[in-house]
């Protein structure tokens, strides 16, 4: 949005601009600066793509956890319930482990449709990737 | 040594009763309100020149917002607009939180698990009424892998069942554990760096230094999280794939 609001005003002072050379030089020459600036910042598409990596890493390590806590508790809830400790405890916390590792796997999934979508973006220009 | 447990105390300013319960203004609570104050200050301020070459205020506050408009936008579509404020309020809120918390002296908001599991339950709560408002009874389905043997069916439901409900605990655990561990280990290594005195303590000084910028790191991140994975339940509720 920014972009392109900022994209006009820079037209509109360039052709506000285009009679006097004087200020037009000024104006390339903050291009050049400007450039060099962002030349000069460290935030390379990698540092990003790291910390995107961690971002998921720690989502996938904590769902494993939290699977077997949550499957623990539910299970050890209804044992309370039914009065039926310790069989359940153990069920749930078999199907929580399941649950987690499934969580897990579908982040892996949907990563990995990810990374096949902006492949097929990048290959073929006019194909949009739709929203999920 | 001090212990580093100790600054997560939660301690009474104001002592204050509400029908019986204890509703007192805490550390806890004051953080709260800075952290908010902070953010409608960057947005209410920092926003009201509205120059079209923004000041360098009006800059944080529209990097942020379009930050986090990309995000709904790319994980829910046009359909989520409607929830833009809330994401974005909550993302701010977060993310205030953390940074707060690194600031010497202060409290860490999102370094008590209530308080973070109360804002994942406001998420939960809220994606699960709007799957039942948007689809009825049809979100049950939602529970229901397509494609599978009758047989495996009940055992799959209760995997999905329990899947779902892991999401708030999952979505607090995440935010609430890395905060106090990061303070914790600061703690202890600031401990370290005044135990071992002029002679040894320089070794845990240069690790403490890199551990702020890591911390800062962290903060950042798990409000980013925090706030997608809102968005990727939010997605859940509205469109209903997996």
């Amino acid at each position: 949005m920014a972009k392109t609001a900022k994209g006009r005003g820079a037209d509109r002072t360039r052709e506000r601009n285009r009679k006097s050379p004087a200020q037009d030089d000024k104006l390339a020459d903050f291009d050049k600066r400007l450039g060099r600036a962002k030349g000069r910042r460290s935030v390379t598409p990698e540092a990003t793509a790291r910390s995107n990596a961690m971002g998921t890493a720690f989502r996938i390590s904590s769902e494993l956890v939290v699977g077997l806590f949550v499957g623990g508790f539910i299970g050890w809830q209804l044992d309370k319930w039914f009065d039926t400790s310790p069989v359940l405890l153990l069920l749930f916390f078999l199907l929580g482990a399941a649950a987690g590792i499934w969580n897990v796997i579908r982040v892996a999934l949907e990563m990995q449709s990810n990374a096949q979508d902006a492949d097929g973006a990048s290959k073929k220009p006019g194909s949009e990737p739709e929203s999920r | 040594m001090p212990n580093p447990m100790h600054q997560f105390e939660i301690k009474r300013l104001i002592n204050l009763e509400f029908l019986g319960l204890d509703a007192s203004f805490t550390n806890s609570s004051l953080f709260m309100v800075i952290a908010i104050g902070g953010i409608t200050f960057l947005t209410i301020w920092g926003m009201r020149g509205r120059a079209l070459v923004p000041t360098r205020m009006q800059s944080v506050a529209e990097i942020s917002y379009e930050f986090v408009a990309n995000m709904v936008r790319d994980n829910v579509g046009s359909a989520g607009q409607k929830y833009f404020p809330f994401i974005f309020s909550l993302f701010m809120f977060v993310l205030f939180c953390n940074m707060l918390g690194m600031t010497p002296y202060s409290f860490t908001v999102t370094s008590h698990i209530i308080v973070t599991f109360a804002l994942a339950a406001i998420v939960f709560i809220g994606v699960t009424v709007i799957g039942f408002a948007k689809h009825g009874l049809g979100f049950l389905k939602f529970f229901v892998p397509s494609g599978v043997p009758v047989a495996l069916l009940p055992l799959l439901v209760v995997i999905e069942v329990i899947s779902y409900l892991t999401r708030p605990v999952s979505l607090s655990v995440r935010l609430f554990a890395n905060m106090m561990a990061g303070h914790t280990m600061l703690k202890v290594f600031g401990a370290f760096v005044v135990g071992l005195g002029l002679i040894g303590g320089w070794a845990p000084l240069a690790f403490m230094v890199a551990f702020t910028g890591l911390e800062i790191l962290v903060a950042f991140l798990q409000a980013y999280v925090f706030a997608i994975l809102t968005c990727i339940y939010l997605n859940d509720a509205l469109h209903m794939h997996h």
